[in-house]
């Protein structure tokens, strides 16, 4: 979860408390390549305080805690934030119950949840007949597991200029985002492009209609429960061109009006090589 | 003799059209509804697949 200071995150009776982020350059200690930061820790009466570094992990009454990603300089994507995991020490691997470190992407956990929102976000990248998308797809991939430590794609499904839909993470599992709010619960539709400049097309809108849909059908999901990203967290996505459809209740109503006809039906089809 | 019989004939094959187009009517089924629900095409996560994990940490209580 991503953390600012002054935030706290609870897991299994566990507070944790991110008092302050330390730049690896204003540390005075020497190490310079790593930032830091300050918990405060509470769990059944019993209170800690300890600064960690960036990719440390450590275990404190049963909960096993990493500090995955501090983002502390200025100009970082998602300054101000940091990334902590935490999980019970039973339910972990032992491998990486007892590691002091946070490792890369293949040991980030891999957390279920249960679904009760339709958020809208957008590439902010362009997308131009011709592109492809799957390679686009394979870098987003890539990029995430090297520069942001995340084990998939962000999202859940990406929607490309045809309105035909990419699987990206499975929807099983949260998702991840670089901003500060929490992705659990959230299904996590990505309509690739740049939608402070672009128009998103028919197509692309009754995908995002149509997914939404099968969704809130699937899990229950009130169509009160659309969001775009900038309602959840400072940032323009999905674009003021998306954002319009949630904000006057376009995409509300039209999610309601689909769903009067039934629920949706995914069509699963092999990847195009 | 022979017109009668012709005439009785046609007045067969006439009365067994009529009963065939009815038949017909009588038992055509109507075609199934079309589902008006929408169909999602979605291309499977293959060519990019996620890493696989570590260890098994897709069941961490976080």
């Amino acid at each position: 979860m991503n953390l600012a200071p002054g935030d706290t995150m609870e897991t299994g009776g566990l507070t944790i408390t991110l008092q302050t982020t330390i730049p690896a350059e204003q540390r005075g200690d020497g190490v310079m390549d790593k930032d830091q930061v300050t918990l405060r820790l509470d769990k059944n009466g019993s209170t800690d305080t300890r600064t960690v570094d960036e990719g440390d992990a450590f275990n404190w009454q049963g909960h096993h805690v990493a500090i995955v990603a501090v983002y502390a300089k200025k100009g970082d994507l998602g300054f101000g934030s940091t990334v902590i995991e935490a999980a019970t020490v039973d339910s972990l691997p032992a491998e990486v119950a007892r590691s002091t470190t946070a490792n890369g992407p293949e040991h980030r956990l891999r957390v279920k949840h249960t679904l009760d929102k339709l958020t809208l976000h957008h590439s902010a990248t362009p997308l131009n007949p011709g592109d492809d998308l799957a390679q686009k797809l394979i870098n987003m991939q890539k990029w995430g597991e090297s520069d942001r430590n995340w084990w998939d794609i962000p999202y859940h499904f990406i929607i490309a200029l045809d309105g035909s839909v990419y699987e990206a993470r499975d929807y099983h599992y949260v998702g991840d985002t670089n901003t500060r709010y929490n992705p659990r619960g959230h299904f996590l539709i990505n309509c690739y492009g740049n939608y402070m400049t672009a128009e998103p097309n028919e197509a692309q809108l009754d995908t995002i209609v149509n997914l939404m849909a099968w969704a809130a059908a699937e899990y229950g999901i009130s169509t009160d429960e659309i969001y775009g990203h900038g309602d959840l967290a400072q940032t323009s996505c999905p674009g003021a061109n998306l954002q319009k459809y949630i904000d006057d209740g376009t995409f509300k109503r039209r999610v309601d009006d689909v769903l009067a006809k039934g629920q949706p039906r995914l069509q699963w089809l092999e990847t195009m090589e | 003799m022979g017109s009668t019989t012709i005439a009785i004939k046609s007045a067969m094959l006439a009365a067994s059209a009529v009963a065939l187009i009815a038949c017909t009517f009588v038992t055509k089924k109507p075609a199934p509804s079309k589902s008006t629900a929408p169909v999602v095409r979605i291309y499977k996560h293959a060519a990019w697949s996620p890493i696989p994990p570590r260890a098994s940490t897709a069941t961490a209580s976080a």
